[in-house]
């Protein structure tokens, strides 16, 4: 015998009380239980073996063996006992069941889904609310006045042509920018205004990975007695900092748009450093005032428009602007 | 427009760097979406330009726009020619309207070879390959500022006169091979004896400059804008010319033009003699507006204070010149011929906030709050949305345009659909009157991808003609519509439709009555009416219908009118408080003639049973020999409960009997035993 076994025995009791543990939570079963127990502390259990083991130890190092395999002997048999109380109260509730699959999908209602351009449009939607932006809308089949006249696209412009804008029959035409909804407001409102238009445009465009011949936009205006370019600056940070988080980085950029003047487009920079144009915007053109019968003197105004296809594509990363319109199963399931 | 940038550079006292090119005129306005660098060197920029600008449709145009903002300045090349000689053409303008001016001067002794290698490079850089030397100049003071040329081969002109003049129906073969036929509302130039170019847009074939061409008349004009803009897109042809000519070409750059030409080909070309120019038509005002600015009007736009010193440098800057009766607070200005965009105070206003930069100007948001208004039909909208994805349907977006057949649709109005004049395909050419048709070509590209059972939903405007009540002048109107295409029967679709009346508040309002248009199954569809409105449809497709759009399973579809709820809708609906006594449920079984619906059973139920009935609902039915034909036997389940007491068993079974006699006295039903 040598003085190393009192260590030895330490680690031996260790071990005990671990694979008790598993032993007791793997019985599932009293009789399994039953079995675990004469293993653990019958009288040729593992404890007795321990428990003789302390009297092959020197005598100084048999007392404090003895204290520390007790203490296991104590664990062990409460962990019996506290299983042997689980599985009387289980027993209540009927035989268990083996063939339970803790993993196996859970009963659910068909989930539904809100396509993605409406996802985006719900989160402008409550940007512009906050900013006091009312909602309104304008018709989609509109007439010529509306659409070009009005926003100062006179007769002859290239974007009046059919190869840019689709006509039905009885000379009118189907929008090709939410823009028009700026007139309707202005013909039956007087300033101080400030509204927002979410709405479907059309246009006869060849339908390619960035392209789709029917997308939407949300049109801005805001008109009133001191609304500057300053205005329009601080709204669509605003906007754009409440979409794509607060530390976005972006620039205006001069522009043309015939209803506007000064024009500008808003780019945000994407994550790979390129610049993203993400609407166009500007200072409401006086004749676009005057033509709704404003003191364009009195007032100014900013409006600006954006195309929700676009931010739905950036938001996702998607690739393929068709995959808005496909209606694929698949992809709509991805989305809230 | 392609800029090369070593081009550019001829026009730049000082070198600039690609980088700092691409910034500045991106900044100025005119994006750069694409840039290279060529094996040779050079770099090329295709640059964006606004329709506004077409003075930047040139290189010499681009580098008077940025040449302040690179710290460089503009330097227009000289033009030196040599005594001209007394070699006049004959030439004559009979189509004022769409060729105000037309000028040609004869050049000689040419010798055509290649370019000089700086030329090729330049070319090279802006998108053109080089032809030869005559040619490649007409091209390189086309790019340089953007003023049009042609030359003919003097040799192969018939006669000495040449004439612009409307066509007739003749033919010419264009440069390109192309066979046209000139109309009465486009330019021909014609020689003696026929055309030799569409005018404005290409050149004729036959009078062509060749490598044996020493003698040439160098055409330099203006036409049309609309004109040209209107034979390009009939023939199909665009070319650097008619690209320009549809936009604004600078009249006062016509002459300059003319004289840079012929100088270059006396300098590069060999050229041993230059005429005059010789010009007809009664030519075009020189564009230069008079326009006021004042200056506080510059801070009531961008909003903050410009000086007018820094004003006036801006616009000096773009070549507005300042009138005398300029003061500090208003200024005179006159446009420079290049800018016909220049007409108002507010375009100057835009030349300022442009060159000063927006990023000078400051963000604030001064905006007043004040109360929410919410539009009604808009929140029953979005309600119904809403509500229609949680009952797990999935929301698609679909195209407006359907073609005559299967997919025309109309479940509310048989007013035929409109129609797209311009399609862009045969088969979209009429505007969708039911949101079904498009859904169901969605089930349909689903099931060939190899999902079998769908569930969608859309929210969307449809187009009925003459829908709107004042359409007597064949009004249309835009009509927004809830529907959905479910695979199953009857009842899928109809549960989403409960789930959302339900929420509208308007359950006790709806009237459902057996029958619903084509192309449901006129057996198992059902209309659905508030009062004396229809408000929405639910029914099975045909199995016709769905064979020939090829769906293999059992569809049901439904529809409805949401403008028809915006005024019976109760979003808001009142607390009803909970009891708190016991219920007792009691079962009867019935025995009815098949046509009376539950609904009337529900409705006899509830009328007999009064406040005491919580809940009812059908348990089964069943038909057989033993019930007799044309009958059913219905079982049903009531709840009843009392809102202040326990209710005792005598109450609940006087409550039953009463039932049990309204059922057969009211809807002549039999109690099974």
């Amino acid at each position: 015998m040598s003085d190393e076994q009192a260590p030895e025995l330490a680690a031996r009791a260790a071990a005990l009380l671990n694979d008790a543990e598993s032993a007791v939570a793997g019985a599932t079963d009293r009789d399994a239980l039953a079995a675990v127990r004469a293993r653990l502390v019958g009288k040729r259990g593992a404890v007795k073996d321990l428990q003789r083991a302390i009297s092959a130890l020197p005598k100084e190092a048999r007392r404090a063996a003895g204290q520390s395999v007790n203490v296991v002997a104590r664990q062990v048999q409460a962990l019996i006992d506290a299983r042997r109380e689980a599985l009387e109260a289980a027993a209540g509730d009927g035989p268990l069941d083996p063939t339970f699959d803790p993993t196996w999908p859970g009963a659910v209602s068909p989930r539904g889904s809100l396509h993605p351009v409406t996802l985006i449009l719900d989160e402008i939607r409550a940007i512009f609310t906050r900013l006091g932006f009312d909602e309104v809308s304008g018709p989609e089949i509109e007439d010529a006045w509306h659409n070009f006249d009005a926003l100062n696209i006179p007769a002859g412009h290239p974007a009046r042509e059919r190869s840019d804008q689709f006509y039905v029959e009885g000379d009118r035409l189907i929008r090709s920018q939410t823009s028009t909804v700026q007139i309707r407001v202005m013909e039956t409102n007087e300033p101080p205004l400030r509204v927002f238009a979410p709405g479907r445009v059309y246009r006869p465009e060849t339908v390619d990975a960035t392209h789709l011949y029917a997308f939407h936009q949300v049109e801005g205006l805001m008109v009133g007695e001191d609304v500057t370019f300053v205005d329009l600056k601080g709204c669509l940070l605003t906007f754009v900092q409440s979409l794509f988080g607060p530390d976005v980085e972006i620039r205006f950029r001069p522009s043309y748009f015939p209803f506007t003047e000064v024009s500008a487009e808003l780019d945000v920079r994407r994550a790979d450093g390129e610049w993203m144009e993400v609407l166009g915007c500007g200072m409401v053109h006086p004749d676009v005032l005057t033509g709704v019968g404003y003191d364009a003197e009195r007032y100014t105004g900013f409006a600006f428009g954006v195309g929700l296809e676009r931010l739905a594509m950036r938001r996702w990363q998607l690739g393929d602007i068709r995959l808005l319109e496909e209606n694929d199963v698949r992809f709509l399931s991805q989305f809230g | 427009m392609r800029i090369s940038l070593e081009w550019l550079q001829r026009y730049l006292s000082d070198p600039v760097t690609v980088d700092d090119l691409c910034d500045r005129v991106t900044m100025a306005g005119f994006p750069v979406d694409d840039r290279e660098q060529l094996p040779n060197g050079d770099w090329t920029l295709d640059v964006e330009v606004t329709w506004n600008r077409p003075d930047c449709q040139s290189h010499l145009g681009i580098a008077r726009e940025v040449a302040g903002l690179l710290g460089t300045t503009f330097v227009e090349p000289g033009v030196s020619l040599p005594e001209l000689v007394d070699d006049a053409l004959d030439v004559v303008v009979e189509a004022d309207d769409l060729c105000p001016l037309y000028t040609a001067r004869v050049v000689r002794g040419l010798t055509v070879g290649p370019s000089p290698d700086w030329l090729i490079r330049v070319l090279e850089g802006a998108g053109q390959r080089s032809v030869n030397n005559v040619v490649d100049i007409t091209n390189f003071v086309l790019l340089e500022c953007g003023h049009p040329l042609h030359a003919f081969d003097l040799g192969k002109l018939r006669g000495t006169r040449i004439t612009a003049r409307r066509g007739a129906g003749e033919h010419l073969t264009a440069i390109d091979g192309s066979k046209l036929e000139i109309a009465n509302d486009e330019v021909v130039i014609a020689d003696a004896e026929g055309p030799v170019a569409l005018g404005g847009v290409m050149g004729g074939l036959d009078s062509e400059v060749g490598s044996d061409t020493t003698d040439i008349v160098l055409e330099c004009a203006l036409f049309d804008p609309l004109a040209i803009r209107a034979t390009s897109r009939r023939h199909q042809l665009r070319s650097e010319s008619s690209f320009r000519f549809e936009r604004f070409v600078d009249p006062a750059r016509a002459a300059w033009a003319a004289d840079r030409a012929a100088a270059l080909l006396v300098e590069l070309g060999g050229a041993t003699s230059v005429g005059p120019i010789c010009a007809a038509g009664p030519g075009v005002a020189v564009h230069g507006a008079r326009i006021e600015l004042r200056t506080a009007r510059v801070e009531r736009v961008l909003g903050i204070p410009v000086p007018a010193a820094e004003i006036c440098e801006v616009l000096s800057g773009l070549g507005l010149t300042t009138d005398q009766d300029s003061t500090p607070d208003v200024g005179v200005w006159r446009a420079p011929s290049w800018r016909p965009d220049l007409k108002t105070e507010v375009d100057l206003i835009e030349e300022v906030a442009r060159r000063i930069g927006f990023g000078r100007i400051p963000v604030d948001v001064r905006i007043p709050v004040r109360p929410l208004q919410a539009d009604p039909s808009r929140r029953v909208a979005l309600r119904v949305r809403d509500r229609l994805a949680a009952s797990g349907l999935r929301e698609c977006c679909t195209a407006p345009f359907v073609g005559a057949g299967h997919l025309d649709i109309a479940l509310f109005s048989d007013a035929p659909a409109l129609q797209v004049e311009n399609p862009m395909r045969a088969d979209e050419n009429l505007l969708r009157r039911s949101l079904i048709g498009p859904l169901l070509r969605v089930v349909r590209g689903n099931q060939d991808r190899g999902v079998a059972t769908v569930r969608f939903f859309e929210c969307a405007s449809v187009y009925l003609r003459g829908a709107r009540d004042d359409a007597s002048d064949g009004a249309t109107d835009q009509v927004p519509l809830a529907s959905g295409v479910v695979t199953g029967s009857y009842p899928d679709a109809k549960g989403p439709v409960e789930r959302v009346l339900d929420d509208l508040g308007v359950t006790d309002l709806v009237r459902i009555e057996r029958g619903g248009p084509a192309p449901l199954r006129a057996d198992r569809s059902a209309t659905l009416w508030i009062g004396e409105r229809r408000v929405g449809t639910i029914g099975e497709l045909a199995p016709r219908t769905r064979e020939a759009l090829g769906i293999e399973a059992d569809t049901a579809v439904f529809e409805l009118f949401l403008n028809e709820f915006a005024s019976s809708a109760r979003l808001e609906r009142p607390y009803v408080p909970v009891s708190r006594y016991p219920a007792v449920d009691r079962d009867l079984a019935v025995v009815l003639d098949e046509s009376v619906t539950w609904a009337r059973v529900a409705s006899t139920v509830r009328s007999a049973t009064g406040e005491l009935l919580t809940a009812i609902e059908p348990l089964n039915v069943f038909r057989g020999p033993q019930i007799g034909a044309g009958r059913k036997s219905l079982a049903l389940r009531m709840q009843l409960r009392a809102s202040d007491r326990t209710l005792r068993g005598d109450e609940a079974e006087a409550c039953v009997a009463r039932v049990v006699t309204a059922l057969e006295s009211d809807l002549g039903g039999v109690l099974r035993a």
